[in-house]
């Protein structure tokens, strides 16, 4: 079969392998962690050994090659043949990236180039590296591409001689046959292999003939032997098996020397031990065969075995759904939601009883639904977190920093769309964590801290909220030098800065003007990229807050909605026209009636309960070409708002009411019209805008051109 | 919400109306006019052609956009022809037509036109004689110009709109 990008078989694989290499990436920095965890090495062993088979059966070479190669050394590893060195690891992270490259291309349609021999020969030299056992191992054992024909051939013979069973036989004969029949295969000198014998079944082999040789069972040998002949072995048909030996094994033998050959089901990866053990023959196979057995033995426990049949039953009552199909769900049931709303409305227009009964009741089915479609687009927020222990590994790494990551809440779950767009904003601000928060080691021992700095990423559900955090126990911000900063860079007047709290300095730093590199050792580069960081998180209509004590650690803090399809709104009146303003950010309604406006420094400014806040007009802002804008109206309500980091009060003509709406996005044609972040349609059928405040005020602010009011947007 | 509209992209239907395909290539276009002058786009073009409906103006948006529309649960731009073609502003009246087409860029949007006429039949070397050799940059939205002679005899322009370089135009 040869590569074909519209293979179905080709998208299933991508999408459960892209899985376990998502898995892999947590996996290698937790093993750097804890290097003898054997279940952890037996899960990457096998993590690589499966889509090493899944990538040989497609014929996907290149990955096949890498896999190959890791997947032997994770075999060494598992075996306690080599011990875990930051040298391995930082190949692994390599190949690891390597297939991530890989993967991509593929999902593109296109298969992969090679890595080239180059790396792949530094991850064969990865097995040279240290140990004793190795070492042996390594001389014996052939390239990768081992099982092919020739060495078979030449191993064959002995291997019979030795009284082996007939199974063997039987199954060295279809293989040589197999092979002659594709010389093709024969030709290429790497993976292809992988088709025709399976390291399980060579792994079969092995069991086997430890079986044979050591313990005579023949019940035992012949069972392996029979699904070794059946092309399509699974690795889960394979731990049936072995678990079913494993049973029977207890009955002829000793319980402690039955189980060893039986209970490795995964080390498929035995090339490099299997050759060697297998040409001098049957006392050969004794000898070496015990050390192996019983690391493997103790590497695979039951409960591991147990929980992968308990994975595969909950696998059968899921079901794999299109994104785009839900969000069209998503968008029929936001339909069904403006349906309900004008009901609601019309309802009023009726007095009869009934009509009314079967409104509350749709009313009520359309809640349930809109939770429940909700629901299935929800994921754990451990979708974002999991990438992050390579983050801070990578970056402490490269900075000669010690950073424990600690992840807490990774069980929350978020709407899909939000778990996507909240990723880069927070491997920003995780890195600025690492790279600025926590102090070089020498530093922070001579501030009396532990060498190791802790980032704590944390999520947790706060009513129709999600808040996250990320916190260092690094030096902290100083409000002070920002205070100082801002004023030498012009955004603010020395008053206006003096007036600012120390919370209000550390928002500085999410302003456009202080992401450069220009600044004071300490606080240098907290800025960089934060206003983008900003920007990102306003978009998904959240709010970002930072808080920090010198010497102390930093906090900031985001609350981003749980979803974004339906977003509870104020209804507003502004010029005879319905504009929706998000309810998140707003915070008091009350009446402009009697209020006393003062004109501070050419700006409108209204005191609430001793605080002066800027007074914005809606009408001017949301004024169209040529339209006369009505003065100050007795009517006039005032909506405050918190725009960023600022409380603003905005004056509108009358508020309808709060209303569940669903956002429509504007066309492209509308992209560059700054201050609407989509538009709604409302219980009467009509179209809403609905405001983006903070673009709004940037876009008439900048109109008038009045710098110094920069901060405030 | 008064939204009539009669699709006008369904070939068999138009075949029904006596336009059968002739040993010539047929094209068929939509005719419109907007102040007084008769234009043309293609009909595989056009996705349906709205009598009225309720625009909602974009504050601070581009003068050409008149603002947006509730299409059956999708929101949809609206340009005004009249700007387009920089001629003078003209309100919504009865004969007024939305054109929902889709631009090059995929996006829907509505034209705003001053009336729409009916669906001509053009051949094929009729229209390539009338493709004009030149691209001249302020004009890339006129695909040629077709002589028509009416029912009363009176010859008359008409105007072929190439969607392209309208997309262009509107993108500006």
């Amino acid at each position: 079969m040869a590569f074909e990008p519209d293979n179905e078989l080709l998208q299933d694989f991508l999408i459960e392998a892209g899985e376990l290499l998502d898995a892999l990436d947590n996996q290698l920095v937790d093993l750097e962690q804890a290097p003898k965890d054997k279940d952890l090495l037996n899960a990457i062993f096998r993590a690589f050994h499966t889509i090493k088979g899944g990538a040989g059966f497609l014929e996907v070479t290149p990955l096949v090659e890498v896999c190959h190669r890791a997947e032997d050394i994770f075999n060494l590893l598992r075996n306690g043949e080599l011990s875990v060195t930051p040298g391995i690891m930082d190949v692994m992270l390599r190949v690891l990236d390597a297939l991530n490259g890989m993967f991509a291309s593929l999902r593109g349609g296109v298969l992969p180039a090679g890595v080239g021999s180059a790396f792949l020969h530094e991850i064969e030299q990865l097995a040279h590296a240290d140990s004793p056992a190795a070492a042996s191992v390594a001389v014996a054992s052939p390239p990768p591409a081992m099982p092919s024909s020739p060495p078979l051939a030449a191993v064959a013979p002995p291997v019979a001689a030795s009284a082996v069973d007939l199974a063997f036989d039987d199954l060295m004969r279809d293989l040589q046959a197999g092979e002659a029949k594709d010389p093709d295969v024969l030709a290429a000198s790497t993976a292809p292999s992988s088709d025709l014998i399976t390291d399980e079944e060579f792994e079969a082999l092995l069991d086997q003939l430890h079986g044979k040789g050591q313990f005579h069972l023949p019940e035992a040998a012949a069972a392996p032997a029979a699904k070794v002949n059946s092309d399509e072995i699974t690795d889960e048909e394979f731990e049936r098996v072995l678990d079913s030996l494993y049973g029977k094994g207890q009955g002829p033998t000793t319980a402690s020397t039955v189980p060893p050959p039986v209970a490795s089901p995964a080390p498929p990866s035995a090339p490099p031990s299997v050759i060697p053990a297998a040409k001098p023959a049957a006392e050969a196979v004794k000898s070496e065969a015990k050390p192996e057995v019983k690391t493997e033995a103790k590497a695979e426990t039951k409960p591991e075995t147990k929980a992968d049949g308990k994975a595969d039953a909950k696998g059968d009552t899921t079901v794999r759904v299109d994104t785009e199909r839900l969000d069209f769900i998503m968008n029929l049931v936001g339909e069904l939601v403006l349906v309900r709303n004008r009901m609601n409305t019309l309802k009023l227009n009726f007095e009869n009883e009934e009509i009314s009964q079967v409104i509350a009741t749709l009313d009520m089915v359309t809640s349930d639904l809109q939770g429940a479609v909700m629901k299935t687009r929800m994921q754990p927020v451990k979708k974002v977190f999991g990438r992050f222990p390579r983050v801070v590994r990578d970056t402490a790494r490269m900075l000669g920093k010690e950073v424990e990551l600690v992840l807490i809440g990774e069980e929350t779950d978020l709407d899909k769309n939000l778990v996507d767009a909240l990723a880069d904003p927070l491997i920003h601000l995780v890195r600025n964590s690492v790279d600025h928060g926590v102090e070089m080691p020498d530093v922070r021992q001579a501030a009396g801290k532990p060498t190791q700095g802790t980032v704590t990423l944390s999520a947790a559900q706060e009513g129709d909220h999600i808040r996250l955090s990320i916190s260092d126990d690094g030096a902290g911000m100083n409000a002070e030098l920002l205070r100082r900063k801002s004023v030498e860079k012009g955004l603010l007047t020395q008053e206006a800065a003096d007036r600012l709290s120390p919370q209000e300095c550390f928002e500085l730093i999410l302003l456009p003007g202080f992401s450069t590199k220009d600044q004071i050792s300490d606080i240098s580069g907290r800025g960089v990229g934060m206003d983008v960081v900003k920007t990102a998180i306003t978009r998904l209509s959240g709010t970002i807050t930072i808080d920090s004590e010198v010497g102390v650690g930093t906090t900031i803090s985001i609350k981003v909605p749980l979803t974004l399809a339906i977003l509870p709104t104020l209804m507003v009146v502004v010029s005879k026209r319905k504009y929706a303003i998000p309810l998140g950010i707003v915070s008091e309604i009350f009446e402009m009636a009697d209020k006393e406006v003062n004109i501070v420094d050419g700006q409108a400014t209204i005191i609430v309960r001793d605080r002066a806040l800027p007074l914005y007009r809606s009408n001017q802002w949301l004024a169209l070409p040529g339209e006369v804008i009505p003065t100050r109206a007795p009517t006039d309500l005032v909506v405050m708002v918190q725009v960023g980091a600022q409380l603003i009060a905005l004056v509108v003509d009358s508020v309808i009411g709060q209303e569940e709406v669903v956002i429509k996005p504007l066309g492209e044609l509308l992209h560059n019209v700054g201050g609407f972040a989509g538009a709604t349609i409302t219980g009467d059928g009509h179209i809403a805008l609905i405001l983006d405040l903070p673009g709004l005020m940037r876009r008439n602010l900048q109109q008038r051109n009045r710098p110094k009011l920069k901060v405030v947007a | 919400m008064s939204q009539s509209q009669y699709m006008i992209s369904d070939t068999e239907h138009l075949d029904e109306m006596g336009m059968e395909q002739g040993p010539v290539v047929i094209t068929r276009w939509v005719s419109f006019t907007v102040a007084e002058e008769i234009y043309a786009l293609n009909v595989l073009d056009v996705q349906e052609v709205l009598r009225a409906a309720e625009i909602t103006p974009i504050p601070g948006a581009h003068p050409a956009i008149r603002g947006i529309i509730n299409l059956r649960g999708n929101v949809v731009t609206i340009l005004d022809a009249r700007t387009i073609f920089t001629l003078p502003e003209k309100t919504f009246d009865e004969e007024s037509r939305i054109m929902v087409v889709e631009l090059r860029s995929g996006e829907v949007a509505g034209i705003v036109v001053d009336s729409v006429a009916e669906v001509i039949a053009l051949d094929e070397d009729t229209v390539n004689t009338a493709r004009r050799g030149s691209s001249d940059e302020n004009a890339s939205h006129i695909l040629g110009v077709v002589p028509q002679v009416n029912e009363s005899g009176a010859e008359k322009l008409i105007i072929l709109i190439d969607l392209k370089g309208l997309s262009d135009l509107a993108e500006k």
